[in-house]
This record gives structure tokens, C-alpha cells and sequence, in this order.
């Protein structure tokens, strides 16, 4: 055989080597993230501080570099719970919250979604809240010294609007950081009921804005002014969440 | 009927995403089904270099196919190729290198290497059922099983219908055909049980039930695919008892030749089966994109 056919040999099957080590690697990543996801879901809900279990990103806007990193995953009962990482450019001393807007704001839904059991973490130290609604007004939260990186959780109170007519099950969810000081948002909707994602705020083109991969569905990176995502989903069976 | 809002409807991107998948699918099949083609139907067809132009273009296809998917489907460069969906395209593209590297000595000795290629073929069927919602949800092994079956049975057949289109077109040589036709008859045969069986199996688990599968776009797309396959059977059918019929008559007794118009028009036909093919290939595609949630 001539060195040279060899040679080309011996590099393309280097090269297949080298694809199929990265593919082992990425499958082993893979099934040690849901290994860690299980672990956490088997958690008191006490030591739920991270983010919700499919959605764990290692790197982007809220995580590693500046931004918002919003992840959520729907209950039966159209909750959410939703976990948002905040990594602003300067060091703030306090932290505006502001409650999400609902779909009743556009005519479609007959109440406001509410944030309960919220937590507030920064470099995982728990922070003390005020005793006041998040329903109703933006609080302000000061914080003991300046911080970059804030970790926010909490449940999405009737947050759902059930579709009609539509297969039993399917609502419209609207989604926005409570943080709205940071950019850009990235958001993260976990679940096999998700359907689609749609950004209304962003130009008609660009409205259709979800990607899919897995049972994680994303929306961004998106500018802060225009964070705001509908979902259309089924709700997981009663018992399955 | 569920709206059409349904999961990844973005106009120009979910078309071109289709588009690659179809790509990608030529490829595969095209590779797995030459290789099976000279292994198991026509050991003797070795020699003809269009063999080796088949595979090679099915892996150029398929390797391109599969690195520009998970980067037009997530759209997060290099992350793209993380997670179980992005294993399974660098592990199809690994595989196909394979093709790359043994060259054209890879179909001489497609009958002799018959294990190692039959590995090779079921890694590449595995690496599209990694990358599925066959992983996901209930009924998870059968769904695993009826997935490999599927695409097993979709390659032999529908890479065999191209080698067969590949080796007529050119040619005016139909003695093969009395000896190759039947033998893949019979895999056609198996082939469609196949097909059937596994198809309705893994849709009815990915959808949760006859009434849900009805009720869904996934299932309407399901049924255009049902039709243009019953339409590819008729034609196959008819296709082939005229092929046989061609190379039966004055082909065997002049020991192998024909004039070019005979082999052109049974060309035609398995080329037009496999045009409708394509078509199966496309709803597959749009299949992909309209999985109900489960």
C-alpha cells in the first residue's frame, strides 16, 4: 500500500476517533448532569437553591457572563417553578424586583400570576426578604454588600391561561425575569409538554423565537426591554410533577 | 385537530432544517444501503466503481448534513453539539469517516467483511435512534426497538431502490437482474412488514394513544406519509414485474445484453420509486418537527 493512501488512512480514522471520543464524552456529560438532576429532585425541597433540574447551563448570559438566565418548568397545576440567575457588569447594593406581567393584561386570562415561596441567594447566602406581596408592587431589596451574581427562586402562581377550544391540558404561560437591570435574558422553559415559545415584544419576524433541544426549550439570548415569552404547553398528568 | 402553532414552525429555518434532515437521510441510506446491497444481494456487483461514487456521495452528504443540523437546531455554536442529540451527529460523523478512510477498497470487500460492516451499519442506525424521542417518556424500550427496526428496514430498502437505479441508468447490461430481482423482492417485502409494524408501534407510543395520534398534526403528516409509501409500493411492484419482464426476454438468451431503451425504462421506474421515496423521506423530516408532546 503507498504511504501516502496510509498515511490518508491512518488521519481520517484518527479523525473518526477523535468524533466518536468527543460523542462518548458528550453522552457521559450527558447522563452524569441527569444523575445529578435525579439527586436534586429527590432533595427536601428546602435545598432547592439551583436551577431547575434540565435546564442546568454551564456557561451563557446569567452564569458566566453578564445577564439573566431564567429557567422554569411547569406543575399540573400550571405553576411554574423558575429559577433566575442574574450576573450584572458593576457591583449593586440593592435589588428591584418587579411582578410579572400576565397574559390577563392582554385580555386573555382573569388574574394576575403571583410570585411565592420566593429565595434570594447571593453567592449562596441566603438573603432576607421583606414581608410585602410581590402580586402587587415592585420591592426593593438592600443588600448587605455589592454583589454581581444574584440567584433568585420561586413558584409562578396561576400563571397558566388554559387554551378553549384546545386538546385538555394546553395553556398559554408568560415568562419574564423579576430582574429586569441585566442583559441580555436567556430563557429556558423544561418539559415534554412544551410546544412552542413565542418573544411578542420583539419584532413580528422574529416572534416565533424557541428552539428545541431535548425537553428543553430556549428563548434568547434576548434584549432586557424585550424579555418577555409565551409558552404554549401541555401540563404534565396530575401525579407526574 | 391541535392548532398549527405546533413545535418549530419558523418559517424559513424550519424549511431549511427539513431540508437537511432529507440531506442527511440521502446520505445514510445511500451508505447503509450500497454496503448492504454488495454484501447481501449482488456480492458480484463489487467490481463497478459506481458503487464507491454512491458511498462516497452518501458520506459527504450524511457528514455534512449531520454537522450543520445541531448548529441550525440549537443555534448555540459550539454547545450545539452537546447533550445526547449533539453525541449522536459526532458519532455519525465518525462513522462515516470511516468511509473516508478505507476509500474505494470498502465496497471490493463489502461480502468478506460482512461483520464489521454490519456493525458499522447498526452503529449508524443507533446514532439517529440516540439522537430521537425514543429516549424519551414511557415505553422507552419499545420505542428503542421499533426506532432501530424502522430505520434498518427504511435504509436496506431505500438505499437498495438507489444502487438498483445507479447500476441500470448508466447501463445497458440487465443479466444481473433475473438473479438480484428476487432476493430483493423478498427484502422489500420484509422490509415494508417491517416498516409498518415498527411505524405504527413507535408512533402510538410517541403520540400516547390511537385517539391522541389521530387527533394531532403529527398523525395527519403520519397519514400523507402512509399514502405516498402505499403509492411507492404500487409503483415498485409494477416497476419491478417489468423489469423482470425485460431482462427475461431476450437478455438471458444473448447472455446479458439488452438495448439501452429497455434498461432506461426499467431504470425509470425504480428511479421514480425512488423519487416518491424522497417524498417519504420529507414527511419524515416534518415528522420530526410535529412530535406531540408525550
Amino acid at each position: 500500500m503507498p504511504a501516502r493512501v496510509l498515511t490518508l488512512r491512518i488521519a481520517w480514522l484518527a479523525v473518526a476517533a477523535a468524533l466518536v471520543g468527543a460523542a462518548v464524552y458528550a453522552v457521559l456529560v450527558d447522563v452524569s448532569d441527569e444523575s445529578d438532576r435525579d439527586t436534586q429532585d429527590r432533595a427536601p425541597i428546602i435545598q432547592h437553591t439551583g436551577p431547575p433540574p434540565a435546564a442546568d447551563r454551564m456557561s451563557g448570559p446569567g452564569v458566566t457572563t453578564v445577564g439573566v438566565h431564567l429557567a422554569a418548568e411547569p406543575y399540573a397545576t400550571g405553576d411554574l417553578e423558575v429559577a433566575e440567575r442574574v450576573r450584572f457588569a458593576l457591583p449593586v447594593s440593592g435589588l428591584t424586583l418587579s411582578p410579572p406581567s400576565g397574559l390577563a393584561r392582554d385580555g386573555a386570562g382573569d388574574k394576575e400570576p403571583q410570585v411565592t415561596q420566593l429565595q434570594v441567594d447571593i453567592s449562596g447566602q441566603p438573603v432576607a426578604l421583606p414581608r410585602t406581596s410581590l402580586a402587587q408592587i415592585p420591592i426593593r431589596i438592600e443588600l448587605d454588600e455589592p454583589t454581581t451574581e444574584v440567584t433568585l427562586r420561586y413558584r409562578l402562581v396561576a400563571a397558566a391561561v388554559r387554551s378553549s377550544p384546545a386538546p385538555a391540558g394546553r395553556v398559554l404561560v408568560r415568562l419574564a425575569p423579576l430582574i429586569s437591570d441585566a442583559s441580555p435574558v436567556l430563557v429556558d422553559l423544561v418539559g415534554k409538554g412544551v410546544r412552542n415559545l413565542v418573544c411578542p415584544e420583539l419584532p413580528a419576524k422574529d416572534q416565533v423565537c424557541g428552539s428545541r433541544r431535548g425537553n428543553v426549550w430556549t428563548a434568547g439570548p434576548l434584549p432586557a426591554d424585550f424579555a418577555v415569552v409565551v409558552a404554549q404547553l401541555d401540563l404534565p398528568d396530575p401525579g407526574t410533577s | 385537530m391541535s392548532p398549527l402553532i405546533a413545535a418549530g414552525d419558523d418559517g424559513t429555518l424550519a424549511a431549511l432544517l427539513a431540508l437537511v434532515r432529507v440531506v442527511g437521510y440521502v446520505g445514510f441510506v445511500t451508505m447503509v444501503g450500497t454496503t448492504f446491497f454488495l454484501t447481501w444481494l449482488w456480492p458480484q456487483g463489487r467490481v463497478r466503481r459506481v458503487f464507491w461514487h454512491l458511498l462516497l456521495a452518501g458520506a459527504i452528504l450524511c457528514f455534512i448534513a449531520s454537522a450543520l443540523l445541531p448548529l441550525l437546531d440549537a443555534r448555540a455554536g459550539w454547545s450545539s453539539y452537546g447533550g445526547r442529540e449533539g453525541a449522536s451527529v459526532l458519532a455519525r460523523m465518525g462513522l462515516t469517516c470511516i468511509v473516508f478512510a478505507f476509500g474505494a477498497r470498502l465496497p471490493v470487500y463489502a461480502h468478506t467483511l460482512w461483520v464489521p460492516i454490519s456493525l458499522w451499519q447498526l452503529a449508524l442506525i443507533g446514532t439517529y435512534v440516540l439522537g430521537s424521542d425514543a429516549w424519551e417518556g414511557p415505553w422507552m424500550a419499545v420505542k428503542v426497538v421499533a426506532a432501530t427496526a424502522h430505520l434498518g428496514a427504511t435504509a436496506v430498502w431505500l438505499g437498495g431502490l438507489l444502487t438498483l437505479a445507479a447500476v441500470l441508468i448508466p447501463g445497458t447490461d440487465l443479466s444481473f437482474l433475473p438473479g438480484v430481482l428476487p432476493r430483493f423482492g423478498v427484502l422489500v417485502r420484509v422490509s415494508v412488514v417491517t416498516l409498518v409494524v415498527s411505524g405504527l408501534l413507535h408512533a402510538l407510543a410517541i403520540a400516547g394513544g390511537l385517539r391522541e395520534l389521530v387527533d394531532s398534526d403529527y398523525g395527519t403528516v403520519l397519514l400523507m406519509k402512509m399514502v405516498v409509501l402505499g403509492a411507492m409500493l404500487l409503483l415498485g411492484s409494477a416497476g419491478r414485474r417489468y423489469a423482470v419482464r425485460l431482462a427475461r426476454r431476450p437478455v438471458t438468451d444473448t447472455r446479458g445484453r439488452t438495448r439501452p431503451s429497455s434498461a432506461q425504462a426499467a431504470a425509470v421506474a425504480v428511479g421514480a420509486e425512488f423519487a416518491l421515496a424522497v417524498g417519504v423521506l420529507t414527511a419524515t423530516a416534518v415528522l420530526v418537527n410535529l412530535a406531540p408532546a408525550v
